[in-house]
């Protein structure tokens, strides 16, 4: 009860404290920090930057903005390459995307065009026709839009199977044992 | 004509609520195949179904190049050949899969789609991948042995390692080709077994290796 009761003392500020500027950004700062295309805007052209990027509307050219996130909006028709930090796409792009970190197809995205990306995810009810390159090493140097040449480096899957050398290398190990060879049987403990 | 026998795509009511269960099958094939995959070499993939998000991140894990074709979506809204009965099948994968010259796949994904494929395109096609295999490449197929199956291919998931999620997109049946091994060395002469394993659904899993 007493406790309680002290609990409901306003607690004196301490003396001396330092004080953080809490920043509360603008309206019109809000809006700096992300362009948005808006949805009757045609642009034909290059579009580079250094804010994040909200398409409503259409794109015909590129988009570069390796530093910062990319969004095609539901509504967003873009027919370019683009270049971002984080692309998510929920509306339509023919065209290449370079993602620095990820690439996020969105369940109403539609994508015709090769994807580069360390990190790559397609929610369900996406449409994707193309190619997907996830080989980190390559991400932060965006490659040309083709399947690269691949030199085999022999077969991926070895044959495990009823090699003749092991069966025979087995077979001396059950006459060491003195035991009747079977094969595909386990090997003798000796 | 094949080509325009097929309906053109999937129906919004199809695609909305036809499907089934999802049944969780074991796979043997994939377990095999996924243990060779190493983490210091890059694969490069052909995914003939369409593009699952889950079998995305899945193959993420290693260093890969997807090329992701939804062949049977394509073939099914593919109707410049109309007028003609006379189909030149290998002018028609060439332009609906059109590589570089220099273009070699480590790994095909088929899933279902060979059983919609009538024997003159299984073979023209399967003519038309080798040319981007080279020794060793690995291709995963499920083959249907039941007396009926869906009529569109399934959606497969990779849940890990050992297992697939298989999700029917259509609860219309049709009947299905059957294909046996003697089929399928023929139309895949250029393709060897490397194991297979009948599915608990019907379906036969195969990783066929190429010579």
């Amino acid at each position: 009860m007493w406790k309680k009761n002290e609990t409901q003392y306003p607690q004196p500020e301490p003396a001396h404290q330092p004080s953080v500027p809490i920043h509360n950004p603008s309206p019109v700062e809000q809006l700096r920090e992300r362009a948005i295309i808006g949805s009757s805007i045609l642009i034909k052209g290059d579009i580079s930057g250094e804010e994040d990027l909200v398409v409503q509307g259409q794109v015909e050219g590129r988009i570069e903005l390796r530093q910062h996130n990319v969004t095609v909006g539901k509504n967003g028709r873009v027919k370019a390459d683009i270049w971002g930090k984080i692309i998510s796409v929920e509306g339509e792009v023919f065209g290449n995307i370079f993602g620095e970190e990820k690439i996020v197809i969105r369940s109403s995205g539609v994508l015709h065009g090769n994807i580069t990306a360390p990190r790559v995810t397609l929610e369900d009810g996406s449409k994707f026709k193309g190619s997907i390159d996830m080989d980190s090493r390559q991400a932060e140097k965006p490659a040309p839009a083709v399947v690269r040449e691949n030199k085999p480096e022999g077969e991926l899957l070895r044959k495990t199977q009823v090699e003749p050398h092991v069966e025979q290398k087995k077979e001396e190990e059950f006459k060491k044992a003195g035991m009747p060879f079977k094969p595909n049987a386990a090997a003798p403990r000796t | 004509m094949k080509w325009l026998r097929r309906s053109s795509g999937p129906s919004a009511k199809e695609e909305a609520g036809a499907s089934s269960q999802p049944e969780v099958q074991p796979s043997l094939a994939l377990s095999t195949l996924f243990r060779q995959l190493r983490k210091d070499r890059i694969y490069h993939i052909l995914e003939l179904g369409p593009a699952v998000g889950h079998n995305i991140e899945f193959l993420s894990r290693f260093s890969c190049r997807i090329r992701v074709e939804d062949l049977y979506r394509t073939l099914s809204s593919f109707d410049y050949v109309s007028g003609s009965d006379a189909v030149d099948f290998e002018a028609v994968f060439k332009y609906l899969l059109p590589y570089e010259g220099n273009t070699r796949f480590d790994i095909l994904f088929a899933w279902d789609l060979l059983n919609y494929l009538d024997r003159q395109e299984f073979l023209y096609l399967m003519r038309h991948l080798t040319r981007f295999c080279h020794s060793g490449t690995v291709m995963f197929a499920l083959i249907a042995t039941s007396k009926n199956m869906p009529d569109r291919p399934a959606e497969y998931r990779i849940l890990d390692e050992n297992s697939i999620e298989c999700r029917n997109v259509s609860s219309v049946l049709r009947p299905c080709p059957r294909y046996h091994d003697v089929d399928l060395r023929h139309m895949m002469p250029s393709f060897r077994v490397y194991n297979s394993y009948l599915l608990r659904n019907g379906m036969k899993e195969y990783l066929f290796v190429s010579n």
